[in-house]
């Protein structure tokens, strides 16, 4: 049933440029980024993880713009980051250079094909710190250091968690120009907060009963150990909402409800995350029971280990390696990794990153 | 194709899932991979005893490359040598030292028995001596029945005999004169060590202990001098009072 259902949150993705009229609470924000850009050539955007850097940049920042105004180019890391630079500038290239062309000559290129500004933006920068060397780190801080000195139509955006932005002083003396323009994602406010789900359930046509109270509890159960409330834990909090509201209204014609019976039914949850991974990797082991004939326990939990730092954070990985390495410290059937990649996607815990 | 957790959030859950041990082998394999990557570029970057521990238990369960493996080894080989060396070099140095400190205990111990053999050979020449004495001593009274003695006590403790003897007394007298029979005042009269000046008329006197011994001498020398006379030495025989006249010579100028 749970794999059935399809409920209209965003649940763990980012909000993009298409979520325009379901993207509440962050307007403030969006338009200072917006101003800001118009001021300096870059930006560093940073918070804490799940303040929603990213749709505030991909759908906020983007419905900001005409399409006619900027041309963005989104880079993550992947395995090095000079090299995600060159792929990405080749990939939107409309004349292909020679390979050897660096990244400078690209972005003039880039600039005569569009002649639009180019907006490099950086998201989940802080992987550079995470899992790039020395070199990695000083030749990207070279190449913004380039690209101001000559001037070209290019302006930067760096979005990173907040933890690693004391990594950033050591190549002040490289590019001084970043920490001089930085804007912070603060936790959403109360009231905004409260805003943002209103606004959500009322654009998914959810019927709200005893508002003002529904609110505040809503609110209590998502709170996290730091009385915060992190916005992915919302967004899965509502899916679970919206999902115990289709079991409950079974055949009956109605527009989904979330009434104060409802949050009772959702239960104490300790953690609205640990309870839905739980839920889902309970799910996936009867699966793979029943369809592959595996009964060995633990297995959706060991693959999914492997894309997790030792400091807790995700980390993106080589299909690939991640088979090879199962297969030979636990003996997994690579099938069965795949079966539980597929399955992990469609439960929108897992991503393929986009080549 | 590569794949990530879609939220950090949802990582951060599966690795508080984890069990404490998972976590402490997740990094200790992070560890070194991440040492490797370092060993690669300069192969001076071996592991240490501290990080080589912390593999140690979950060397079995990581599953590490034959590479890996090997730096492992290296790493250990390397530790194991060094430790070799220092226990050498410590061990020396505790010799020295224990030479240094036990050198003075040494020297001292080597003095204080030295030490011990003298005055052991030193007290045994004296037990000898006294023995000589007494015996000496014991025919001078049989010899001079004037004399008296005490009888020698028995050996005291620790060796050294210890001796009462009767001195024998001894009463001098004399004058001393120049060449004319006149008294010469102020001389100087030398007898066993001691000395005694001539008063005004030349007169003086003796009053002296001998030991026993110096009466076994049949002759003992008396000596005389005075300024501007020729010093003059006379045997004296061993009586229990002597009276002495002495002339001495004026000198030639």
């Amino acid at each position: 049933m749970v794999k059935q259902i399809k409920s209209p949150f965003k649940f763990l993705d980012a909000y993009d440029q298409s979520d325009r009229d379901i993207f509440f609470g962050r307007e403030q924000e969006t338009q200072e980024l917006y101003d800001r850009l118009f001021e300096t050539n870059v930006v560093l955007l940073y918070g804490a993880s799940g303040t929603g850097k990213t749709s505030l940049i991909n759908c906020g920042l983007g419905n900001e713009f005409r399409a006619s105004d900027w041309l963005p180019i989104f880079i993550r890391r992947r395995d090095h980051i000079m090299q995600s630079i060159k792929q990405e500038l080749d990939r939107h290239a409309v004349r292909k250079l020679p390979e050897e062309s660096n990244s400078i000559h690209l972005l003039h290129s880039l600039y005569l094909d569009y002649y639009k500004p180019i907006y490099l933006i950086f998201d989940q920068f802080e992987e550079i710190f995470i899992l790039g060397s020395r070199k990695e780190q000083e030749d990207f801080f070279e190449l913004l250091y380039q690209i101001e000195e000559r001037d070209l139509n290019v302006k930067i955006i760096i979005s990173m968690r907040e933890e690693y932005i004391a990594q950033l002083s050591e190549f002040e003396n490289i590019y001084p120009s970043l920490w001089d323009n930085r804007l912070r994602i603060e936790r959403m406010s109360l009231k905004n907060l409260q805003g943002v789900i209103l606004n959500t359930l009322k654009a998914f046509k959810i019927e709200v009963q005893d508002k003002e109270e529904l609110l505040q509890k809503m609110i209590e159960k998502v709170k996290g150990k730091d009385k915060q409330v992190d916005l992915a834990t919302l967004q899965v909090y509502l899916d679970r909402l919206y999902r115990l509201d289709v079991e409950r209204r079974g055949a009956e014609d109605r527009p989904i409800r979330f009434d104060m019976e409802l949050l009772k039914k959702s239960g104490n949850l300790e953690n609205v995350m640990a309870f839905f991974l739980e839920e889902q990797l309970r799910q996936l082991e009867k699966e793979l029971q029943n369809e592959m004939g595996v009964s060995e326990k633990g297995i959706p939990m060991d693959i999914l280990f492997t894309m997790v730092t030792d400091n807790g954070t995700k980390q993106a990985v080589e299909l690939d390696n991640v088979k090879k390495e199962l297969k030979r410290a636990k003996n997994i059937d690579p099938k069965v990794v795949d079966f539980c990649i597929s399955r992990f996607k469609e439960m929108r815990i897992l991503r393929e990153l986009n080549e | 194709m590569k794949v990530e957790i879609v939220h950090d959030s949802l990582a951060l859950i599966i690795y508080e899932k984890t069990s404490a041990e998972v976590k402490a082998r997740m990094k200790a394999l992070s560890m070194l991979q991440n040492r490797y990557f370092y060993y690669k570029m300069n192969e001076n970057m071996v592991l240490g005893q501290a990080e080589l521990s912390f593999i140690h238990p979950f060397l079995e369960e990581l599953n590490l490359r034959a590479e890996e493996h090997a730096f492992i080894n290296k790493s250990q080989a390397i530790l194991d040598s060094q430790e070799r060396q220092n226990r050498m070099r410590k061990n020396a140095i505790i010799l020295m030292g224990a030479t240094l400190i036990m050198t003075p205990f040494a020297i001292w111990g080597w003095y204080n028995a030295s030490l011990a053999k003298t005055e052991a050979a030193m007290a045994h020449k004296k037990t000898e001596e006294v023995k000589k004495e007494n015996e000496v001593f014991r025919k001078a009274i049989t010899k001079n029945g004037k004399l008296k003695i005490k009888r020698l006590p028995p050996e005291s403790e620790g060796g050294t005999a210890q001796l009462e003897i009767g001195y024998a007394s001894l009463f001098i007298e004399g004058q001393v004169k120049d060449e004319n029979g006149q008294g010469l005042s102020n001389a100087q009269v030398f007898f066993m060590g001691a000395e005694v000046r001539s008063d005004p008329k030349g007169f003086f006197k003796f009053n002296l202990v001998l030991h026993p011994i110096d009466l076994t001498k049949k002759n003992i020398i008396l000596e005389v001098k005075r300024k501007g006379y020729i010093p003059k030495e006379q045997a004296i025989k061993i009586q229990p009072k002597l009276k002495l006249n002495i002339a001495l010579e004026k000198v030639e100028e």
